[in-house]
């Protein structure tokens, strides 16, 4: 009984789960987690969250709102999804090689009276759908012949295979979701840093196995470009902006020291193994390293200046995030990012930049609120007086912050992605027709009814019944249309 | 003490102070006057470019209203006129820039303009006679023009480095191309709805439509997100390849991303609603317009709903 219970439930599930109904309940439900998921701010902190005064505390804990994309109820309905198209794929999979069902059901989409006998019309419209029109003929019975035409595959083939491609792609996810870890390393120059993961995947996590990549990075160079650019100095006003659209006030531009912008910045990485250096390569954002399963992603850099204070031998050491108290002024101060390595001049030559860094004092503003100014442009071995104190930037040193991350999904999610969209684009920019026909004759009268079905964006039924009827006129057979439902 | 800069590959050149750069002062400011005087004209012919947009969109509005064919054929042609005209500021704007005219969203609001305007005209030409559409999309892209003009900055500014990628160009082109097809579906499906029912009850024709023409019509529509569905799925695939390269991680569930997510789920609903009987609607017509809505969320909606909730987005420089 409870056998019997069980297979039912199996069997309704399956039915339910095959639907294309369910599909849009399940989109649907998937939408709206989609959108409560960007009103929560992700990987956020409950304490945080009411603290801010957060109105939906209750429910930010029940659903787990602000780590929802791995919540519970997100992934029942990721499951829900993965299953409803693998059961899709699977069920649609035998209608790929199954014969079209007889046309007889349909009304004709038009039908032409024909001058000519039962014999010869048969065999000129085979003719002129066949050879004339590239049309191959599916199925055949007493009555009605029909026949397909369209690019390669039957467009059900392609709507199938991109079902399937997503399927493949939502596996990638799955092994993405498993095992995939990442973290990040910061090198100094010329050193040698093994990669020891602290992070490790879902599923290895439990079971405490931890993977020893084995290597070590060493930076080998690391190179700042800059590119000097005029900056616009815009009006924030509409008015203004109006005036500047109208003609009635003029545009300025200016272009300094300062109009700096950085254009990129490279990190030269050696893997070393076993005391040797087995892949080198320079790296920058969108040209990640990759070996032994891992890839290494330019993330940022950082630096720390070396201030010498009027004649002291022992300079202050700052990091660019924090203040830096020096003696004999009031306040503190802070430095902006420091300026080294090439610059593009406007005319397009390139030169190496004097490394400098702007050194800001803390100031408060009107509302109250602290500012930084800015209180003297530091150069390197170029000393500065600020507030009577002589400072020289006397030396700095730069880092680089690498990301690297383990994903066994990403290759299967890339090839399955390639595969979808190849397939998507062929079934949808592509034109496919299915034409039925049958001929009668009662009397003395022999009419061919045309049964047509078009897919893909390009597909014309009106235009491919135009070009049948302009052909089989050519061909004499003086056809009239005549009222399809007659 | 000796100073330990790191390695510097490239140009072999003496290096100079930046200040000492700077002494061929005449260069430097016929570069300045130039770029300003460029900038001064592209904001002028944008102004009047949303001016126009503004004029259709009136004349749109007015042949809705009094059922006027002059009036839907006038906003027709100024529209024709006015979107080659900022086409024209486009190329410009990529000349005066030296590079693809989409990094801020002064430029990606007009490139959207543009196109909207662009995609509805080339569609018009299939159902002569209909001008009700180009209500909703001389709308929408005198709003985008005038929002760029009033709220953003026009600055050419170089390409930030996560910008600079072969995925920069085909991203953004095929995304904005899917976003104007889903523009011009939007408006012939609202079209489509506003009439239907005017039809069934009275009969005859309205705003160039009849009975017997407005399920073509709106199979228009339908063939549009067919169209526009594709691009959609290439722009988030790309955009994922894209942020797996420059950001380590091919998806990060940012609000950006999320709601392209949700754009092309509501689109993948309509698609499957447009097979089934039960669906294929009003219900599939309220998914279209629902799309198009998610749509315009992904594009701006996002950046107001970061901005209010505090989110950070990592698409910062499209802001």
């Amino acid at each position: 009984m409870d056998n019997a219970l069980l297979i039912n439930a199996l069997n309704w599930s399956y039915k339910k789960l095959s639907s294309i109904k369910t599909s849009l309940y399940i989109l649907g439900a998937l939408s709206f987690l989609y959108v409560i998921g960007t009103i929560f701010p992700q990987g956020g902190d409950l304490g945080e969250y009411a603290a801010a005064g957060g109105k939906f505390v209750f429910f930010v804990k029940a659903f787990s709102l602000l780590q929802l994309f791995t919540s519970p109820i997100f992934l029942v309905a990721a499951l829900a999804l993965s299953l409803n198209l693998f059961i899709c794929t699977i069920e649609r999979y035998p209608a790929l090689f199954q014969r079209r069902k007889p046309a007889q059901r349909y009304v004709p989409t038009r039908s032409l009276y024909l001058t000519q006998g039962l014999t010869q019309a048969y065999s000129d419209t085979r003719k002129t759908l066949s050879e004339g029109l590239g049309f191959k003929v599916v199925s055949k019975d007493a009555e009605w012949i029909s026949m397909e035409k369209g690019p390669i595959l039957s467009y059900r083939a392609l709507t199938w295979l991109y079902h399937a491609g997503m399927a493949l792609c939502l596996i990638g996810l799955l092994l993405t979701y498993l095992f995939a870890y990442e973290d990040t390393l910061t090198l100094s120059l010329g050193q040698a840093t093994p990669v020891e993961t602290k992070e490790i995947g879902r599923l290895l996590k439990p079971f405490g196995i931890s993977p020893k990549p084995g290597f070590s990075l060493l930076l080998d160079s690391f190179t700042t470009e800059h590119v000097q650019s005029p900056r616009l100095k815009y009006p924030k006003d509409k008015p203004s902006r109006l005036a500047i659209g109208l003609g009635w006030q003029g545009l300025t531009h200016e272009m300094n020291d300062e109009s700096l912008f950085t254009k990129d910045w490279r990190s030269g990485l050696k893997v070393i193994k076993g005391g040797l250096a087995v892949k080198e390569k320079e790296i920058e954002i969108n040209d990640p390293l990759k070996y032994g399963g891992y890839t290494f992603y330019q993330a940022g850099f950082s630096q720390t200046v070396k201030i010498r204070v009027n004649d002291n031998p022992i300079p202050l050491s700052a990091n660019l995030e924090d203040e830096l108290a020096v003696p004999g002024l009031d306040a503190p101060l802070k430095f902006k990012e420091l300026k080294a390595g090439m610059v593009q001049r406007p005319n397009g030559s390139m030169e190496t930049l004097t490394p400098y860094t702007i050194a800001r004092q803390p100031v408060t503003g009107a509302d109250g609120k602290k500012k930084y100014i800015d209180a003297g442009r530091l150069e390197l071995g170029s000393p500065v007086i600020i507030d009577g104190v002589r400072l020289t930037l006397v030396d700095f040193e730069e880092s680089t912050v690498l990301s690297y991350r383990f994903d066994p999904g990403f290759p299967m999610l890339w090839w399955a992605g390639i595969f979808v969209l190849i397939a998507m684009t062929i079934r949808f920019f592509g034109a496919w027709y299915f034409i039925s026909y049958n001929i009668t004759e009662s009397g003395n009268i022999v009419c061919l009814d045309l049964y047509v079905e078009a897919k893909g964006i390009p597909a014309d039924c009106e235009g491919l019944l135009t070009k049948i009827e302009h052909m089989l006129t050519r061909g004499d057979i003086k056809p009239d249309p005549v009222n399809p439902l007659r | 003490m000796p100073l330990k800069t790191p390695e510097r590959r490239g140009c072999a050149v003496s290096p100079v102070s930046l200040p000492g750069a700077l002494k061929n002062m005449s260069e430097i400011e016929l570069l300045l006057s130039r770029t300003t005087y460029l900038l001064s004209v592209e904001l002028r012919l944008f102004w009047l470019i949303a001016f126009v947009y503004g004029i259709s969109f009136l004349l749109f509005i007015l042949h809705i209203l009094t059922r006027s064919t002059s009036m839907g054929k006038a906003a027709h042609s100024l529209m024709w006129a006015n979107a080659l005209l900022h086409v024209g500021l486009i190329v410009f704007r990529t000349f005066e820039a030296g590079r693809a005219p989409f990094q801020t969203l002064y430029e990606t609001l007009s490139w959207f303009a543009a196109s909207a305007a662009l995609t509805y005209l080339i569609v018009a030409e299939k159902f002569r006679g209909v001008y009700a559409p180009g209500a909703l999309v001389s709308g929408l892209s005198m709003g985008a023009c005038m929002y760029a003009l009033v709220s953003r900055s026009p600055s050419i500014e170089p390409l930030s480095p996560p910008l600079q990628s072969y995925w920069f160009e085909w991203h953004v082109i095929l995304a904005f191309f899917s976003y104007a097809v889903f523009v011009v579906s939007a408006s012939i499906e609202a079209t489509y709805l506003a009439v239907k029912p005017l039809l069934t009850r009275s009969g005859g024709t309205c705003l160039g439509l009849t009975m017997d023409t407005i399920e073509r019509f709106r199979s228009r529509a339908f063939k549009l997100v067919l169209f526009g569905y594709p691009l959609l799925t290439f722009a988030v695939f790309s955009g994922a390849a894209w942020a797996n390269d420059a950001w380590g991680r091919y998806w990060s569930w940012d609000p950006k991303e999320t709601w392209s997510l949700i754009t092309w789920t509501v689109f993948t609903m309509y698609l499957h609603s447009m097979t089934m009987q039960r669906f294929n609607g009003r219900f599939a017509s309220a998914l279209n317009i629902l799309g198009f809505v998610c749509m315009m969320m992904t594009f701006l909606g996002v950046n107001w709903l970061a901005k209010l909730l505090g989110i950070p987005s990592l698409h910062v420089y499209a802001v």
